[in-house]
Protein backbone atom coordinates (compact mmCIF):
# COMPACT_ATOMS: atom_id res chain seq x y z
CA UNK A 1 0.00 0.00 0.00
CA UNK A 2 2.69 2.66 0.91
CA UNK A 3 4.89 1.62 -1.85
CA UNK A 4 1.76 2.26 -4.12
CA UNK A 5 1.09 5.32 -2.72
CA UNK A 6 5.07 6.54 -3.49
CA UNK A 7 4.77 5.78 -6.82
CA UNK A 8 1.39 7.84 -7.00
CA UNK A 9 3.06 10.61 -5.45
CA UNK A 10 6.64 10.29 -8.10
CA UNK A 11 3.65 9.75 -11.01
CA UNK A 12 1.68 12.85 -9.46
CA UNK A 13 5.07 15.32 -9.19
CA UNK A 14 5.94 14.27 -12.93
CA UNK A 15 2.76 14.63 -14.69
CA UNK A 16 2.97 18.00 -12.52
CA UNK A 17 6.35 19.01 -14.05
CA UNK A 18 5.34 18.16 -17.51
CA UNK A 19 2.32 20.08 -17.76
CA UNK A 20 3.78 23.03 -16.22
CA UNK A 21 7.02 22.73 -19.02
CA UNK A 22 3.84 22.98 -21.73
CA UNK A 23 2.31 25.69 -20.11
CA UNK A 24 5.88 27.40 -20.26
CA UNK A 25 6.48 26.06 -23.70
CA UNK A 26 2.95 27.77 -24.95
CA UNK A 27 4.39 30.81 -22.79
CA UNK A 28 7.59 31.34 -24.54
CA UNK A 29 5.95 30.36 -27.81
CA UNK A 30 3.58 33.53 -27.27
CA UNK A 31 6.30 35.54 -26.22
CA UNK A 32 8.27 34.84 -29.32
CA UNK A 33 5.32 35.64 -31.76
CA UNK A 34 4.69 38.88 -30.40
CA UNK A 35 8.18 39.75 -30.57
CA UNK A 36 8.26 39.15 -34.15
CA UNK A 37 4.85 40.93 -34.90
CA UNK A 38 6.93 43.90 -33.19
CA UNK A 39 9.49 43.74 -35.55
CA UNK A 40 7.73 43.41 -38.70
CA UNK A 41 5.72 46.63 -37.28
CA UNK A 42 9.80 48.41 -37.25
CA UNK A 43 10.77 46.92 -40.58
CA UNK A 44 7.46 48.91 -41.70
CA UNK A 45 8.25 51.76 -40.26
CA UNK A 46 12.18 51.35 -42.04
CA UNK A 47 11.19 50.89 -45.58
CA UNK A 48 8.58 53.92 -45.71
CA UNK A 49 10.29 56.40 -47.47
CA UNK A 50 12.44 58.98 -45.98
CA UNK A 51 10.60 62.90 -45.91
CA UNK A 52 11.84 65.27 -47.98
CA UNK A 53 14.73 67.46 -46.09
CA UNK A 54 13.49 70.75 -45.36
CA UNK A 55 15.95 73.75 -44.85
CA UNK A 56 17.55 73.95 -41.79
CA UNK A 57 20.67 75.04 -39.11
CA UNK A 58 21.93 73.67 -35.95
CA UNK A 59 25.30 75.12 -34.25
CA UNK A 60 27.63 72.77 -32.18
CA UNK A 61 29.47 75.11 -30.73
CA UNK A 62 29.62 77.76 -29.41
CA UNK A 63 26.55 77.32 -26.44
CA UNK A 64 24.85 80.09 -25.85
CA UNK A 65 25.47 81.92 -22.90
CA UNK A 66 29.16 80.45 -23.00
CA UNK A 67 32.11 81.79 -21.20
CA UNK A 68 35.30 81.80 -22.37
CA UNK A 69 38.92 82.02 -21.76
CA UNK A 70 40.40 82.26 -24.90
CA UNK A 71 39.19 85.02 -27.65
CA UNK A 72 39.76 82.49 -30.53
CA UNK A 73 36.48 80.38 -30.77
CA UNK A 74 35.01 77.82 -33.22
CA UNK A 75 31.96 77.93 -34.44
CA UNK A 76 30.21 74.59 -36.02
CA UNK A 77 27.41 73.48 -37.24
CA UNK A 78 25.01 71.91 -39.74
CA UNK A 79 22.93 73.10 -42.73
CA UNK A 80 21.98 71.98 -46.08
CA UNK A 81 25.06 71.46 -48.27
CA UNK A 82 24.39 73.86 -50.63
CA UNK A 83 23.74 76.69 -48.49
CA UNK A 84 25.85 79.51 -47.50
CA UNK A 85 26.66 80.34 -43.90
CA UNK A 86 26.90 84.04 -42.59
CA UNK A 87 28.95 84.42 -39.20
CA UNK A 88 28.47 87.97 -37.95
CA UNK A 89 29.29 89.81 -35.04
CA UNK A 90 30.36 93.36 -33.66
CA UNK A 91 33.90 92.97 -35.33
CA UNK A 92 33.59 90.28 -37.87
CA UNK A 93 31.73 89.13 -40.34
CA UNK A 94 32.48 86.35 -42.54
CA UNK A 95 30.49 83.69 -45.21
CA UNK A 96 31.42 79.97 -44.93
CA UNK A 97 30.78 76.86 -47.14
CA UNK A 98 29.65 73.83 -45.67
CA UNK A 99 31.12 70.70 -46.88
CA UNK A 100 29.21 68.14 -48.77
CA UNK A 101 27.18 66.94 -45.57
CA UNK A 102 26.28 70.68 -44.88
CA UNK A 103 29.02 70.16 -41.74
CA UNK A 104 30.69 73.83 -41.10
CA UNK A 105 33.32 75.18 -39.49
CA UNK A 106 35.34 78.30 -38.68
CA UNK A 107 37.53 80.21 -35.85
CA UNK A 108 36.46 83.46 -34.65
CA UNK A 109 37.95 85.98 -32.44
CA UNK A 110 35.51 87.45 -30.09
CA UNK A 111 35.91 91.07 -27.89
CA UNK A 112 36.05 91.41 -24.22
CA UNK A 113 33.13 90.85 -22.64
CA UNK A 114 30.21 89.74 -23.98
CA UNK A 115 29.47 89.11 -27.59
CA UNK A 116 26.39 88.81 -30.12
CA UNK A 117 27.02 86.04 -32.39
CA UNK A 118 24.68 85.62 -35.67
CA UNK A 119 25.16 82.69 -37.50
CA UNK A 120 22.78 83.28 -40.75
CA UNK A 121 22.43 79.82 -43.18
CA UNK A 122 20.45 81.39 -46.95
CA UNK A 123 19.66 78.68 -49.05
CA UNK A 124 20.29 79.26 -53.06
CA UNK A 125 16.42 80.09 -53.15
CA UNK A 126 17.04 82.59 -50.63
CA UNK A 127 15.36 80.65 -47.80
CA UNK A 128 17.13 81.53 -44.39
CA UNK A 129 17.68 79.98 -41.02
CA UNK A 130 18.96 82.60 -38.19
CA UNK A 131 20.45 81.17 -34.81
CA UNK A 132 21.96 83.91 -32.26
CA UNK A 133 24.48 82.89 -29.51
CA UNK A 134 25.79 84.83 -26.56
CA UNK A 135 29.11 84.54 -25.49
CA UNK A 136 31.60 85.97 -22.71
CA UNK A 137 35.55 86.22 -22.89
CA UNK A 138 36.42 86.80 -19.53
CA UNK A 139 39.54 85.81 -17.55
CA UNK A 140 37.82 86.57 -14.32
CA UNK A 141 38.08 83.73 -11.27
CA UNK A 142 34.67 83.85 -9.24
CA UNK B 1 11.05 0.87 -0.38
CA UNK B 2 13.44 1.82 2.51
CA UNK B 3 16.18 1.42 -0.66
CA UNK B 4 14.16 4.02 -2.51
CA UNK B 5 14.20 6.25 0.43
CA UNK B 6 17.73 5.99 0.92
CA UNK B 7 18.80 6.72 -2.33
CA UNK B 8 16.48 9.81 -2.12
CA UNK B 9 17.86 11.00 1.19
CA UNK B 10 21.72 10.36 -0.67
CA UNK B 11 20.55 12.56 -3.59
CA UNK B 12 19.30 14.76 -1.14
CA UNK B 13 22.28 15.46 1.63
CA UNK B 14 25.14 15.21 -1.89
CA UNK B 15 23.67 18.28 -3.16
CA UNK B 16 22.87 20.49 -0.07
CA UNK B 17 26.83 19.14 0.91
CA UNK B 18 27.91 20.62 -2.93
CA UNK B 19 26.28 23.96 -2.95
CA UNK B 20 25.09 24.72 0.86
CA UNK B 21 28.99 23.63 2.93
CA UNK B 22 31.14 25.46 1.11
CA UNK B 23 28.91 29.02 1.20
CA UNK B 24 28.74 28.13 5.30
CA UNK B 25 32.91 27.64 5.34
CA UNK B 26 33.34 30.70 3.49
CA UNK B 27 31.93 33.12 6.28
CA UNK B 28 34.51 34.21 8.47
CA UNK B 29 32.95 34.19 12.35
CA UNK B 30 32.79 37.70 13.52
CA UNK B 31 34.31 39.28 16.23
CA UNK B 32 32.87 42.27 18.23
CA UNK B 33 35.79 44.17 18.14
CA UNK B 34 35.71 43.91 13.69
CA UNK B 35 31.89 44.57 14.02
CA UNK B 36 32.95 48.09 15.51
CA UNK B 37 35.45 48.74 13.31
CA UNK B 38 33.63 47.90 10.18
CA UNK B 39 30.18 50.08 10.85
CA UNK B 40 32.87 52.95 11.44
CA UNK B 41 34.30 52.45 8.33
CA UNK B 42 30.63 52.45 6.61
CA UNK B 43 29.46 55.28 8.37
CA UNK B 44 32.97 57.13 7.23
CA UNK B 45 32.24 55.70 3.76
CA UNK B 46 28.59 57.03 3.41
CA UNK B 47 29.64 60.39 4.79
CA UNK B 48 32.08 60.62 1.95
CA UNK B 49 29.92 59.34 -0.14
CA UNK B 50 27.22 62.17 0.97
CA UNK B 51 29.86 65.03 0.90
CA UNK B 52 31.56 64.10 -2.73
CA UNK B 53 27.80 63.88 -3.79
CA UNK B 54 26.60 67.58 -2.55
CA UNK B 55 29.94 68.69 -3.83
CA UNK B 56 29.59 67.40 -6.99
CA UNK B 57 25.68 68.48 -7.02
CA UNK B 58 26.86 72.30 -6.29
CA UNK B 59 29.60 71.91 -9.16
CA UNK B 60 27.27 71.08 -11.64
CA UNK B 61 24.16 73.68 -10.22
CA UNK B 62 25.91 76.92 -10.39
CA UNK B 63 27.81 77.52 -13.60
CA UNK B 64 29.51 80.60 -15.56
CA UNK B 65 27.39 82.14 -17.57
CA UNK B 66 27.43 85.15 -19.54
CA UNK B 67 24.52 86.93 -20.80
CA UNK B 68 22.80 90.08 -22.93
CA UNK B 69 19.57 92.01 -22.92
CA UNK B 70 17.54 95.27 -22.17
CA UNK B 71 16.58 96.33 -18.27
CA UNK B 72 13.27 96.43 -17.82
CA UNK B 73 13.39 96.91 -14.16
CA UNK B 74 15.93 97.77 -11.68
CA UNK B 75 16.10 97.48 -7.62
CA UNK B 76 19.26 97.61 -4.98
CA UNK B 77 19.40 94.20 -5.68
CA UNK B 78 17.84 93.24 -8.92
CA UNK B 79 18.28 93.58 -12.78
CA UNK B 80 15.41 92.40 -14.88
CA UNK B 81 16.08 92.17 -18.13
CA UNK B 82 14.59 90.47 -21.92
CA UNK B 83 17.60 88.57 -23.30
CA UNK B 84 18.11 88.49 -27.21
CA UNK B 85 15.68 85.29 -27.11
CA UNK B 86 13.09 87.67 -25.55
CA UNK B 87 13.19 85.63 -22.13
CA UNK B 88 12.46 87.12 -18.63
CA UNK B 89 15.94 87.11 -16.82
CA UNK B 90 16.63 87.81 -13.30
CA UNK B 91 20.12 89.18 -12.21
CA UNK B 92 20.84 89.03 -8.75
CA UNK B 93 23.80 91.50 -7.35
CA UNK B 94 25.40 91.75 -3.97
CA UNK B 95 28.30 93.88 -2.77
CA UNK B 96 30.68 92.21 -4.73
CA UNK B 97 28.93 92.66 -8.20
CA UNK B 98 31.58 95.26 -10.29
CA UNK B 99 30.05 97.89 -12.77
CA UNK B 100 31.34 99.31 -15.69
CA UNK B 101 30.47 101.47 -18.74
CA UNK B 102 33.08 102.14 -21.35
CA UNK B 103 31.86 105.94 -21.95
CA UNK B 104 31.94 106.80 -18.01
CA UNK B 105 34.56 106.15 -15.52
CA UNK B 106 32.33 106.06 -12.50
CA UNK B 107 29.67 103.76 -13.25
CA UNK B 108 27.41 101.92 -10.86
CA UNK B 109 23.84 100.29 -10.05
CA UNK B 110 22.18 103.98 -10.04
CA UNK B 111 23.39 104.54 -13.68
CA UNK B 112 21.32 101.67 -15.50
CA UNK B 113 18.38 102.75 -16.73
CA UNK B 114 14.70 101.04 -18.01
CA UNK B 115 15.85 100.67 -21.75
CA UNK B 116 19.79 100.13 -21.46
CA UNK B 117 21.67 97.08 -23.21
CA UNK B 118 23.64 95.43 -20.57
CA UNK B 119 25.59 92.64 -20.74
CA UNK B 120 26.41 90.72 -17.37
CA UNK B 121 28.73 88.14 -16.06
CA UNK B 122 27.95 85.75 -13.31
CA UNK B 123 27.16 82.51 -11.43
CA UNK B 124 24.09 80.80 -13.30
CA UNK B 125 22.07 78.81 -10.59
CA UNK B 126 20.00 75.84 -12.85
CA UNK B 127 17.69 75.60 -10.13
CA UNK B 128 16.57 78.86 -9.71
CA UNK B 129 17.57 80.29 -13.29
CA UNK B 130 19.09 83.29 -12.46
CA UNK B 131 22.37 85.11 -12.33
CA UNK B 132 24.34 86.10 -9.26
CA UNK B 133 26.02 89.06 -11.23
CA UNK B 134 29.77 89.27 -10.67
CA UNK B 135 30.58 91.80 -13.98
CA UNK B 136 27.47 94.12 -14.93
CA UNK B 137 28.53 96.72 -17.84
CA UNK B 138 26.40 98.49 -20.83
CA UNK B 139 27.01 97.33 -24.30
CA UNK B 140 26.01 98.53 -27.96
CA UNK B 141 24.73 95.80 -29.77
CA UNK B 142 24.96 95.76 -33.31
CA UNK B 143 22.06 95.33 -35.69
CA UNK B 144 22.34 92.89 -38.10
CA UNK B 145 19.86 93.50 -41.29
CA UNK B 146 19.09 90.25 -44.11
CA UNK B 147 16.66 90.86 -46.55
CA UNK B 148 16.50 92.01 -50.55
CA UNK B 149 18.04 96.01 -51.80
CA UNK B 150 15.10 98.09 -52.53
CA UNK B 151 16.71 100.57 -53.80
CA UNK B 152 18.99 103.04 -53.67
CA UNK B 153 19.39 106.86 -52.72
CA UNK B 154 22.55 108.15 -54.37
CA UNK B 155 22.36 111.68 -53.24
CA UNK B 156 22.32 110.33 -49.41
CA UNK B 157 24.21 107.06 -49.92
CA UNK B 158 21.34 105.59 -48.54
CA UNK B 159 20.26 101.73 -49.72
CA UNK B 160 16.62 100.79 -48.36
CA UNK B 161 16.67 96.84 -47.66
CA UNK B 162 13.45 94.77 -47.37
CA UNK B 163 13.67 92.80 -44.75
CA UNK B 164 12.20 88.93 -44.36
CA UNK B 165 9.94 90.20 -41.78
CA UNK B 166 8.40 92.84 -44.27
CA UNK B 167 10.65 95.84 -42.34
CA UNK B 168 12.01 98.78 -44.10
CA UNK B 169 14.97 99.11 -42.85
CA UNK B 170 17.71 101.42 -44.44
CA UNK B 171 21.35 101.39 -44.06
CA UNK B 172 23.68 104.71 -44.14
CA UNK B 173 26.56 103.84 -46.05
CA UNK B 174 29.78 105.79 -44.86
CA UNK B 175 33.30 106.36 -46.10
CA UNK B 176 33.92 103.77 -43.39
CA UNK B 177 31.41 101.26 -44.57
CA UNK B 178 32.88 98.23 -45.84
CA UNK B 179 31.20 96.99 -48.47
CA UNK B 180 31.82 93.61 -50.23
CA UNK B 181 29.95 91.06 -52.94
CA UNK B 182 30.34 87.23 -52.14
CA UNK B 183 30.33 84.29 -54.93
CA UNK B 184 30.81 80.75 -54.50
CA UNK B 185 33.27 80.29 -56.91
CA UNK B 186 35.76 83.99 -55.57
CA UNK B 187 34.40 84.24 -52.01
CA UNK B 188 34.33 88.09 -50.90
CA UNK B 189 35.40 90.60 -53.42
CA UNK B 190 35.78 94.19 -52.25
CA UNK B 191 32.73 96.19 -53.74
CA UNK B 192 31.60 99.92 -53.16
CA UNK B 193 28.08 101.95 -53.21
CA UNK B 194 28.25 102.11 -56.73
CA UNK B 195 28.42 98.54 -57.26
CA UNK B 196 25.19 97.65 -54.95
CA UNK B 197 22.11 97.20 -57.53
CA UNK B 198 18.76 96.93 -56.61
CA UNK B 199 16.75 93.85 -56.28
CA UNK B 200 20.01 91.91 -54.58
CA UNK B 201 20.20 90.43 -51.28
CA UNK B 202 22.05 91.84 -48.65
CA UNK B 203 23.57 91.29 -45.02
CA UNK B 204 24.35 94.20 -43.15
CA UNK B 205 25.47 95.11 -39.69
CA UNK B 206 25.96 98.32 -38.33
CA UNK B 207 24.96 100.75 -35.24
CA UNK B 208 21.20 101.92 -34.97
CA UNK B 209 20.81 105.53 -35.35
CA UNK B 210 19.05 107.10 -31.90
CA UNK B 211 17.50 109.95 -33.89
CA UNK B 212 16.00 107.95 -37.07
CA UNK B 213 14.21 105.07 -36.45
CA UNK B 214 15.30 102.12 -39.10
CA UNK B 215 18.16 103.98 -39.81
CA UNK B 216 21.61 101.90 -39.72
CA UNK B 217 24.93 103.46 -39.78
CA UNK B 218 26.38 100.49 -41.74
CA UNK B 219 29.80 99.28 -41.15
CA UNK B 220 29.80 96.44 -42.99
CA UNK B 221 27.63 95.50 -46.38
CA UNK B 222 27.92 91.35 -47.80
CA UNK B 223 26.18 91.61 -51.28
CA UNK B 224 24.81 88.15 -52.22
CA UNK B 225 24.19 88.27 -55.92
CA UNK B 226 24.16 84.63 -56.22
CA UNK B 227 20.79 83.92 -54.21
CA UNK B 228 17.33 84.33 -55.63
CA UNK B 229 15.85 87.62 -53.81
CA UNK B 230 12.30 86.38 -54.13
CA UNK B 231 11.33 87.00 -50.08
CA UNK B 232 9.66 83.60 -48.57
Amino acid sequence: MKKEKIILSFVAVFIGLLVAAIAFYFYESANRIADQKQNKVVSKIALSPTPKQTFFLTLDSPKDEEVFTKKIITISGKTTADAIVAIISKDYQDIVTPSQNGDFLTTISILDDQNMIDVIAIAPNGQSERLTRTVTFSTEEF
Amino acid sequence: MAKILLFLFSIFYLLFAIFAIPTIAATPTPTTESKDSKEVINQQITDLKTRIASHVAELNLVEKRGIIGTVTDVSDTQITIIDLKNNTRFIDMDELTKFSNPAQKEFGISDITKGDTIGALGLYNKESRRILARFVSTIDLPVIVYGVIDSLDATKFRVKVQTEDNKEMFLDVEKTTKTSSYSKDEGLLRSGFSKIKGNERVIATGQANKEEENLITATRIILLPEILTTLR
